[in-house]
């Protein structure tokens, strides 16, 4: 349920009022900031993403209808440009591999203590493909199904990518553990 | 063996110190098996799926700045006249072919006017066969009468076009007509139309009758092969055109290897783009019944705005000016006819070689106070080589004999050069998509 305020804002943004907009920016930029980040291996590209999602969604706020939460729908279209970025680079999900990653990325830590921070650099470490389908898949919680139809792969490939995925950040975890301990 | 050394080693040597009692579940707890499979993915839902980020300074303006650039204006500009495009494209290929718009009579062929034809009445009297046939009723086949003690055959035809029956009649009068039972004798209407002759009515009202010979009866010569022809004349040949348009000139910045983004962002969200324009002057030259080559100079001036604040006393004022490019070019196009009717339509594409450019202006340089002079920063090139282009011309025929034509031409046009040069810090292209009116006179 929208709160009246959250309403106000979207009808004002809808009806073109710049105060409106700029205070739904103000409420979701830093929300859909974190989902850029995800998503994304650079921090000028999350903000060329993010800046991207808010062109969108301004242009497309019609769609919205006020059916279910705006954030979520917020969320939904920041994935798909980031997904439309990257698909424009033409990313292969087979070909990466594992060659980019950092032998010894980020300090020594168990990972009980992993914080956003590091647990976000890892993922961003990650070969495109892989970050693409884990953030997809263990953090949007979209199934391999919807991933493959996203993103033009077969659910077998979904699979294996994020198999690989999961792989590599336990290998990461473990070897930053094995510096702390 | 130092006697201190000796001291510290039998005090210390062999001493045991105390091991926190927990020390071995906090080793545990961090040598825990590291979570795998849907444990992993938990681990980082649950820390990074509501996380949130701090936003950059300045994505607001940046955002507010692709949205005033976003050409959701000239997209559907473009689709409109791609539409138009492909409208006009099926309308007169599913037509078939159809008479160039040089020929003079092409305006009137293919009108279905009832052409009334007079019939000879069995009582042999010409002033009494005044009964009017309708063009409709001409797929009845041939009709056989007689006048003055002569036998007519008279075979349906198509309705004729008084343009081009005037001067088909032929008088019977003449010494070396052929005799009645020749008449009667004439082939059917198969192979050609010639041989349809339809009996009319003397204009004089004499008694003699006239032939009308049909317009399906004339061959058209320029469709038979090897059918010698008169060339045309200069004046029908050369036409000359001046045309000015009004255009939206799309600007892209892309950032060159190696270089910082933020001369890209401030530029991006400090140019905006204003109306744009062009003046042409071309001349068209027919190389065919339908082709031409249409080629002549153009000037277009690409127009952006440049804003900022400016701090002064504390408040910040808000500054705008105007950028420059200025083109100088040649169109060379490859123009094909499409006519129907009154409609006149030429399709246009082809390349278009820059002469000269240059630039005016100024820009934000996130490094410097104020703005930089556009042409001092020596990024500019002065000429940007080959762009194309892609237009449509309608025309609209002026005065009594239409010596003049009124020109309504939508056209994009493309640059896939930078407009800078390869050390410059970003790449700058533009497309522009507008319209241009214009007059089109022979000569």
């Amino acid at each position: 349920m929208l709160s009246m305020k959250e309403k106000e804002m979207i009808e004002g943004s809808l009806r073109g009022e710049e105060r409106c907009q700029r205070a739904l920016f103000e409420r979701y930029a830093p929300l859909l900031m974190g989902v850029c980040q995800r998503y994304c291996r650079t921090q000028a590209e999350a903000e060329d993403v993010l800046q991207d999602t808010f062109v969108r969604l301004f242009a497309k706020l019609n769609r919205y209808g006020f059916q279910g939460s705006f954030a979520g729908w917020a969320r939904r279209l920041c994935v798909n440009v980031a997904l439309k970025t990257y698909q424009r680079k033409r990313f292969s999900l087979e070909q990466t591999g594992l060659d980019n990653i950092p032998e010894h990325a980020g300090a020594p830590t168990a990972y009980t203590d992993l914080g956003e921070q590091e647990l976000l650099d890892l993922i961003r470490q990650l070969p495109d493909g892989y970050r693409i389908v884990f953030n997809l898949y263990a953090i949007e919680g979209y199934s391999h199904k919807e991933i493959g139809e996203k993103l033009g792969i077969q659910e077998a490939s979904s699979r294996s990518q994020l198999l690989k995925a999961r792989k590599v950040l336990q290998q990461q975890i473990e070897r930053r553990q094995r510096i702390a301990i | 063996m130092n006697p201190l050394d000796d001291l510290f080693r039998e005090g210390l040597g062999d001493r045991k110190a105390d091991v926190p009692a927990d020390l071995w579940q906090k080793i545990a707890a961090r040598k825990g098996e590291v979570p795998s499979g849907e444990a992993l993915d938990q681990l980082f839902a649950s820390r990074l799926a509501q996380r949130r980020a701090p936003v950059p300074a300045g994505m607001w303006d940046r955002i507010a700045a692709a949205r005033r650039r976003s050409p959701r204006g000239a997209y559907a500009a473009a689709a409109g006249l791609l539409l138009l495009l492909l409208g006009s494209l099926t309308y007169f290929l599913g037509a078939g072919p159809q008479v160039p718009g040089n020929d003079p009579l092409a305006g009137s062929v293919g009108t279905a006017t009832a052409f009334p034809l007079a019939l000879p009445s069995a009582s042999d009297d010409p002033s009494a066969s005044s009964a009017a046939v309708d063009a409709t009723a001409l797929s009845a086949p041939p009709t056989v009468g007689t006048a003055g003690g002569r036998t007519l055959t008279a075979y349906p035809s198509p309705a004729p076009d008084p343009a081009r029956t005037a001067g088909t009649f032929l008088d019977t009068r003449t010494s070396d007509r052929p005799a009645p039972s020749e008449w009667k004798q004439a082939a059917p209407p198969t192979a050609t139309a010639a041989r349809q002759a339809i009996a009319v009515p003397p204009l004089s009202g004499n008694s003699e009758w006239q032939l009308i010979v049909p317009p399906a009866a004339l061959p058209e010569l320029s469709a038979v092969a090897g059918t010698p022809s008169f060339r045309r004349s200069g004046g029908q040949r050369l036409r000359g055109e001046v045309l000015l348009g009004a255009a939206y000139a799309h600007q892209r910045f892309t950032l060159r290897e190696g270089e910082d983004r933020s001369l890209r962002d401030a530029r991006e969200v400090s140019e905006f783009p204003e109306l744009s324009y062009q003046i042409s002057a071309r001349v068209q030259y027919p190389l065919g019944r339908r082709v031409t080559l249409l080629t002549g100079l153009t000037y277009a001036e690409i127009r952006n705005q440049l804003e900022y604040d400016l701090p002064s006393n504390g408040t910040m004022t808000l500054v705008r000016s105007n950028n420059h490019l200025r083109l100088l070019e040649v169109p060379v196009l490859a123009g094909y006819a499409l006519s129907r009717g009154r409609l006149r339509l030429n399709l246009n594409a082809g390349p278009v070689v820059n002469l000269f450019s240059a630039v005016r202006g100024q820009y934000l340089d996130p490094t410097r106070a104020t703005p930089l002079d556009l042409a001092d920063s020596g990024h500019y090139r002065s000429n940007i080589g080959l762009g194309w282009t892609a237009s449509l011309t309608t025309t609209y025929g002026l005065g009594a004999n239409h010596a003049t034509l009124l020109l309504l031409e939508p056209f994009f046009k493309s640059y896939p050069r930078s407009f800078t040069l390869p050390h410059a810090p970003l790449g700058e292209q533009y497309w522009m998509a507008g319209l241009q009116l214009g007059l089109r006179r022979s000569f």
